[in-house]
């Protein structure tokens, strides 16, 4: 053969021959490359020209699975078109053996081959249609990969626009056929006239307007004519031959089984407006088709590959793919590519392909797996995030606990200093009000630390701790006015006057520059101080010096405020002068004497020489250095008395009471007497002489004043009446001395060793004790509030009376020993009962049984028992005999004898799911009732004696190693939150607190809300005092 | 429980919530990867690899 076209190409052989024309393998002369040459046979139907521009734009096509088209020549009249030689065959034959693919391999394929689709839809301008998609133009090429073939019959649209459509059968969409049920489908409008009509697709792709209209005129005019001259070439010949001869190169190139029908132009668009697009049936109908065809066309192709059944020519007859040819998603892809009317298919190849590769991640076993995964992320990290929450919380609430723990300890600290204010204030500071999660609950500390510093469950009447008074500098003296409103205290360089009230500042005055400095009051309005200008005397209302004198250090005021008198240092003189006007009265002189003085007064004792008026300012004491004490005669000199010439005492202490002069002298140890250290001694200064007096190796603490003589040595402090020398017990420090003491109109306040303190009420009765970081070294007592202060510290702490009449419930005498109070368990009579015997009061106080006990000693326990509104004491001997009495009358009630007692005093209660169990010498220990697991150990320092639940509260009472009783508040962690003193019952919801001033006093429990208001009050009230 | 107070109980339950959410997802992870690799195998055959 051997033929030579255009110079270039061999031709080899034929390989296949169609309607189409004859295919050839050729080969590139200088390229030496395998080819194929299709000489076409078109030529003669659609023009040279027409073919050269379809060939230019199939010569432009580069695709993976697409041949490559290179060259367009003409030969002798024949016109060929060059492109690649695909080596491979086509899949018809794969089918044709039942070799038929995988659904794996079939789902490839079509992806490659609707890649090629896509690639060729959307080819400017307006796509390229395949037009006979089927086995037999699909090549599988050695590689395993697809080959789209045969683009005889595919065409683009031209300016001429139009080249013959064949189908095949079975593989052709209904719209190549233009079957019937597709003009009854309004969405495929059949006939020339009626697809060619402008569209919306037109309107869109074009614009609208005149070009829009232009180019659907156009198209409307192409397919009239196209439709002409079909319908010309098939008149011209018979039916069954234009078929025939439309089988285009297909038939020959396939196995013939397959055929070709060319059938019509078509326009190609690679939209699929419905409206676009039509078909032509037969040989005089026009058509247009779309993608969608293509499409249909390649779900056929599918079908049978997978199946190997043929799909059948009428759409509607396809048999579904079952389970066993594929998969149901491959299935439905197919299915959907099938589908009879266009619009039911997948509109672009893309969507076709998006589908198959969807495949994965669609397959229900695939989204049952993400869905488990995205579960389970949603799960892990929910429960992540709740737990990073919870320790980010658990974390904010310790932190705030151990600030809480950490205030509450301060607030303590604050109010075991005095200062009240502070105390509630870091309290309420400790107790959150936040309500959050990140908010820890209140702690028991600080409830506890708040309820301290309000005192609410302190029912005692007497003086509590009303705050604090920051000083300049540590105090070297101070001393209350004489109605105890004003507060005067001396310091470095200066002198302050308080209001005791509001413990405000009023006035600070300069003072000379020595601890010796005096400041005191002459009455409410007034103060004389040892100014740096002289001794001065300072109205307060008018806030200036009245008056100036001499310089002077140490001064006295009589007790009536009308004569002062001053003196310099160790000047040999004192000065008297007039209150009202400074006028010196007189000078009086010591006689070449002088008072004690150490070598720098900055650190001399004020306190430890006798420079004291009389009621009248008409006589004057003085002690000196020497020892001597002297009372002198301001009057006349007559009177004057000396008590002690020289001595070895360098201590001195005294002061008048009416005309009696009581004093008291310490000496060390070079005491030339040697007799004793300490001595106190009484001058009727009337009469002139000695009236009483004592020695002791202890020193004696002395106050003498018109309001009478107290004297204190160790723990015990009198009254000595001064006529006739009889001591009356004011005060009784126990264990413990008394460093100092002040006494007042109904209290008397001491210090004791160790930094003590107790308020003694007129009856000698401990009230109130405390402790404070110093020793107790300035006491004074003024109207409702006392005042300690220590030496080194510039802070006073400041207490007030305080009377709580208003929770009363019940008075006794108090007199009457007793180890504890009950309330009957109706609530209208009063036990008070001891080993000794018991008293039954009814709430009027009046006395209804006094009984003694008989063999006191030999008791060994007793309890006070509740029954409603029934209750009897219990009393249990130790040889078994165990009485009963009456709450409401005293009356025995009954008296057996049974099996004696052990000694351990061992006590269980059962309270709250709680078993508290008490043993003597040992704390007491919680259990869980049902686990019996223990829960706490409580209060250490007593004997538990009761435990009572009320609500959410247990009410523990103790004893503790010196018979004082008190309560603790708990809550149900086992928390302590208040100390109760003096509990002595629960009687219903009421706290029942006896005190030994013969009170007995109730209050509620106050809940958390209650007390915070409380504190918030107190904390206003207290600044509203210091503004007034 | 072990005595602790609540807040306590918050942090150190929070710290173990968070470390057995950590171990759960290993372990989720590890059965995923698994069971998702021999998902995209038993895929693979049916629809062939992924393009």
């Amino acid at each position: 053969m051997a033929q030579i076209i255009a110079r270039t190409y061999e031709l080899l052989e034929k390989i296949g021959a169609g309607g189409g024309g004859v295919v050839y393998l050729g080969r590139h002369i200088r390229l030496e490359k395998a080819v194929v040459l299709k000489a076409d046979k078109r030529t003669l139907s659609i023009g040279r020209e027409t073919l050269r521009r379809e060939v230019d734009l199939l010569k432009a096509l580069s695709h993976t699975y697409i041949p490559q088209v290179y060259d367009f020549v003409q030969e002798d009249g024949v016109v060929y078109t060059v492109m690649d030689y695909i080596q491979g065959e086509s899949l018809d034959k794969l089918i044709a053996r039942r070799e038929l693919p995988t659904q794996a391999q079939a789902v490839k394929w079509a992806c490659q081959l609707l890649e090629a689709l896509q690639y060729l839809h959307s080819r400017p301008p307006y796509g390229i249609l395949h037009g006979d998609i089927k086995p037999a133009n699909i090549m599988l090429r050695t590689d395993g990969d697809m080959c789209l073939i045969d683009f005889n019959i595919a065409l683009a649209l031209g300016e001429e626009g139009a080249v013959k459509v064949g189908f095949s059968r079975g593989y052709a969409s209904p719209e190549h056929y233009g079957a019937d049920y597709l003009a009854d489908n309004q969405s495929a409008a059949v006939g020339s006239h009626s697809v060619l009509k402008e569209s919306s697709f037109f309107r869109r792709r074009f614009g609208g307007g005149d070009s829009g209209k232009a180019l659907s005129d156009k198209v409307q005019e192409r397919a009239a004519l196209t439709g002409k001259n079909v319908g010309k070439k098939l008149s011209g010949r018979r039916q069954d031959e234009a078929a025939k001869s439309f089988c285009t190169e297909t038939a020959v190139l396939s196995d013939g089984s397959e055929s070709t029908v060319l059938l019509a132009e078509k326009s190609v668009s690679k939209n699929h407006d419905r409206s676009a697009y039509g078909s032509t049936t037969g040989g005089d109908r026009g058509i247009l088709l779309d993608v969608r065809s293509d499409i249909y066309s390649l779900g056929a192709t599918l079908y049978h590959l997978i199946s190997g059944k043929k799909p059948a020519q009428d759409a509607r007859e396809v048999e579904p793919l079952g389970a066993e040819v594929c998969s149901e998603a491959v299935a439905a892809i197919i299915r959907k590519a099938m589908a009879p009317q266009p619009k039911d298919r997948y509109q672009t190849a893309e969507d076709m392909l998006a589908d198959f590769q969807r495949l994965h991640r669609q397959d229900r076993r695939a989204v049952r797996h993400r869905r488990r995964m995205i579960t389970a992320a949603v799960v892990l990290t929910g429960g992540f995030l709740a737990g990073g929450v919870c320790t980010f919380a658990g974390l904010k609430q310790m932190e705030q606990r151990q600030r809480a723990l950490a205030l509450a300890e301060y607030s303590a600290n604050a109010l075991a200093e005095g200062n009240v204010e502070s105390a509630v204030r870091l309290a309420l500071e400790a107790i959150s009000d936040e309500k959050d999660i990140f908010a820890a609950p209140v702690t028991a500390e600080a409830q506890k630390a708040l309820t301290d510093a309000l005192g609410v469950y302190d029912l005692a009447d007497g003086f509590k701790a009303a705050g604090t008074i920051e000083l300049p500098g540590a105090p070297f003296d101070l001393a209350v006015s004489p109605g105890g409103s004003r507060l005067a205290v001396v310091y470095g360089y200066e002198a302050a006057v308080y209001d005791l009230m509001s413990l405000e500042r009023t006035a600070v005055l300069p003072v000379q520059n020595s601890a010796l400095a005096d400041c005191m009051f002459t009455d409410e309005e007034h103060v004389v101080f040892a100014g740096q200008d002289g001794v001065s005397l300072y109205d307060l209302a008018a806030g200036k010096a009245v008056w100036t004198g001499d310089r002077a250090t140490t001064l006295a005021v009589s007790a009536d405020g009308k004569v002062i008198a001053a003196v310099d240092r160790d000047a040999a003189y004192g000065v008297i002068y007039n209150a009202a006007d400074g006028v010196k009265i007189l000078e009086c002189s010591f006689q070449g004497r002088h008072m004690a003085v150490a070598a720098n007064d900055i650190f001399a004792d004020p306190k430890d020489a006798v420079f004291e008026l009389n009621g009248d300012g008409s006589l004057l004491a003085v002690s000196f250095s020497d020892g001597g004490l002297r009372v002198f005669d301001l009057r006349d000199g007559r009177g004057d008395l000396a008590i002690m010439e020289e001595s070895g005492y360098c201590k001195f202490s005294g002061g008048f009471c009416g005309k009696y002069f009581a004093f008291a002298a310490e000496g060390n140890d070079s005491v030339a007497e040697g007799n004793s250290q300490a001595l106190f001694g009484l001058a009727d200064m009337e009469e002139g002489i000695l009236t009483g007096g004592m020695e002791s190796q202890d020193g004696f603490l002395l106050q003498a004043d018109e309001d009478g003589i107290y004297a204190g040595s160790g723990n015990v402090l009198v009254e000595l009446n001064p006529a006739t020398l009889e001591e009356l017990e004011v005060a009784f420090t126990g264990s413990v001395n008394m460093t100092n003491f002040a006494v007042g109109e109904e209290y008397t306040l001491v210090a004791t060793e160790e930094h003590g303190f107790a308020f003694y009420d007129s009856g000698a009765h401990l009230t109130i004790a405390g402790n404070g970081e110093q020793n107790g070294d300035f006491l004074a007592l003024g109207d409702g509030a006392a005042v300690i202060g220590n030496r080194t510290e510039p802070v006073l702490r400041v207490l007030r009376q305080e009377s709580h009449e208003d929770a009363q419930l019940f008075s006794y005498d108090a007199r009457y020993v007793h180890d504890e109070a009950r309330v009957g368990g109706d609530g209208q009579t009063v036990m008070l009962f001891g080993y000794e015997g018991f008293r039954v009061y009814d709430v009027g106080g009046e006395v209804l049984a006094d009984v003694k006990l008989p063999e006191a000693d030999s008791i060994y326990d007793q309890q006070f028992r509740k029954d409603g509104t029934d209750s009897w004491l219990e009393v249990i001997w130790y040889d078994g005999t165990r009485r009963l009495y009456s709450g409401a009358d005293g009356g025995l009630l009954s008296e057996e004898t049974g099996e004696a007692p052990g000694k351990d005093l061992y006590e269980e209660f059962l309270a709250g799911g709680y078993r508290f169990t008490s043993r003597l010498h040992e704390a007491p220990v919680v259990y869980e009732e049902i686990s019996g697991r223990e829960m706490a150990v409580l209060e250490t320092e007593g004997y538990l004696t009761y435990v009572t639940e009320l609500g959410d509260y247990f009410i523990t009472e103790y004893i503790d190693a010196e018979g004082e009783r008190y309560g603790l508040l708990l809550n149900r962690q086992l928390e302590t939150l208040a100390y109760l003193p003096g509990l002595c019952d629960v009687w219903g919801e009421k706290l029942i607190f006896d005190f030994p001033s013969g009170n007995l006093r109730q209050c509620g429990v106050y809940e958390l809300g209650e007390l915070t208001e409380l504190g918030w009050k107190e904390v206003i009230e207290i600044r509203r005092k210091r503004k007034l | 429980m072990f005595g602790w107070r609540g807040s306590e109980m918050l942090f150190y339950g929070g710290i173990a919530v968070m470390g057995t959410v950590g171990v759960l997802a290993a372990v989720s992870i590890a059965i995923f990867t698994l069971t998702g690799r021999r998902l995209k195998k038993k895929l693979e055959q049916e629809y062939g690899r992924l393009r």
